[in-house]
């Protein structure tokens, strides 16, 4: 049995700028952005002061974990920072889940990631010249000593590099190890009821009985708490590592 | 369709999700943030005026309670000050009654003994007339010898006046 793991699917390509190449992980979060905006436009419509509504304490409540958890790690004067949280943490979550739904997770291709810690960076480095000066920021590359030059450039870049990676890996790996297990799984079944005896063992062999139910339990933690807790490591890093970045 | 390679960069893709994570960041801020936001705001509003009113109506039933508080108090000192008066008043007048009624007693006694002392005057001069004749009867018979009325008053008189004021 041969088993393939690929990358993204790429659907189609733009034939303009030498193409561009339209692929599973922009479609997935392009839905998941729809899926988004109306999921928190209908439970942000109708909201009163007095008398919520359950949709509305739904809304309020995510509000205020985000708000809380922005203002306990960066601090009342980065609240500016709150979309940018709110929405990594939001695509991060919706695009590991996608898997769910038997669809490609955007967050298992390295581009996404990869852009996501790119934002990151150019803030984290907007910031550290801001509150060093250009100056101080060139300086502090030749800190403590001239010669950590080499190594506090590759730190610095591997700073988006390690988010981008960190997260990738995660996901990836639970959809590859999903994977294997499926195959394995079916395999397994193959052997199993390929053991009975003529036309039914064939019938039964090409039933996949074992993966019902097993591989969701894997899910649950490759792809629930996977999800939850690189979408949670990521936003705690970008909220450290820009608000720490002006000291 | 084709499959890109698992680890693989492609430029395009990330150019593309930088700006769906902008558009993500501007829809989350247009659809969730800003609304809940804007509710929460308007419900600290409100619940600042419900407490601003409610300080003010305590204020105000602080003010009230001290008025009446103050009115009471008039009116207690009224009410002490006018049975002060009406005590007084009344002592007043028991004791001009008191004191009326020692006049007139006063003037009773006084209108009393000087009508004894007019009635006594009046009893005395009766008897002194009756004695007087008396004793002119008494002499004459006594001396057997007229005596003349004129001669002899003088001295009647004078034996009277011993007797009155014995009397």
């Amino acid at each position: 049995m041969k088993l393939e793991v690929n990358g993204a699917p790429i659907y189609f390509e733009i034939p303009i700028l030498g193409g561009i190449p339209i692929t599973g992980s922009l479609v997935v979060t392009w839905g998941a952005m729809i899926v988004l905006t109306l999921v928190c436009a209908w439970l942000t419509h109708d909201m009163k002061v007095r008398g919520i509504s359950k949709r509305q304490a739904v809304a309020e409540t995510i509000y205020g974990l985000v708000y809380g958890l922005v203002r306990d790690n960066m601090g009342q004067k980065w609240m500016g920072y709150l979309p940018l949280v709110t929405a990594l943490f939001g695509l991060s979550v919706s695009c590991s889940l996608a898997s769910l739904l038997g669809l490609w997770s955007p967050t298992a291709d390295v581009n996404t990631t990869l852009a996501w810690a790119l934002v990151v960076f150019a803030l984290i480095t907007y910031h550290k010249i801001r509150g060093h000066g250009v100056g101080g920021y060139l300086k502090s590359y030749t800190e403590p000593i001239f010669l950590m030059t080499p190594f506090n450039i590759l730190g610095e870049v591997f700073t988006p590099v390690s988010m981008a990676f960190r997260h990738f890996g995660n996901i990836v790996s639970g959809y590859v190890i999903s994977m294997l297990i499926y195959a394995a799984l079916i395999a397994a079944n193959h052997a199993l009821f390929g053991l009975l005896p003529g036309v039914v063992g064939e019938v039964l062999g090409n039933i996949p009985f074992l993966g019902i139910g097993i591989p969701a339990l894997f899910s649950l933690y490759f792809d629930w708490f996977g999800s939850f807790i690189q979408a949670f490591i990521f936003c705690m890093l970008t909220m450290i590592f820009i608000s720490t970045a002006e000291d | 369709m084709g499959f890109q390679q698992l680890v693989a960069v492609m430029p395009w893709t990330i150019i593309l999700q930088i700006g769906n994570l902008l558009l993500t960041m501007w829809l989350f801020k247009k659809f969730l943030l800003k609304p809940v936001q804007k509710i929460l705001q308007e419900r600290q509003a409100q619940v600042d005026a419900d407490l601003d009113a409610a300080q003010a109506a305590r204020a105000e039933a602080e003010q009230s309670k001290k008025e009446y508080a103050a009115s009471l108090d008039g009116a207690k000192e009224e009410a002490a000050r006018l049975v002060r008066t009406a005590t007084k008043t009344a002592q007043d007048h028991g004791e001009q009654i008191v004191l009326e009624a020692k006049q007139e007693a006063a003037a009773i006694r006084a209108k009393a003994a000087a009508d004894i002392e007019r009635d006594r005057k009046n009893a005395v001069n009766e008897i002194k007339g009756d004695i007087s004749d008396m004793a002119v009867a008494i002499a004459s018979k006594v001396v057997e010898k007229e005596i003349s009325g004129k001669e002899h008053e003088k001295l009647i008189e004078e034996f009277i006046e011993k007797m009155g004021e014995a009397v």
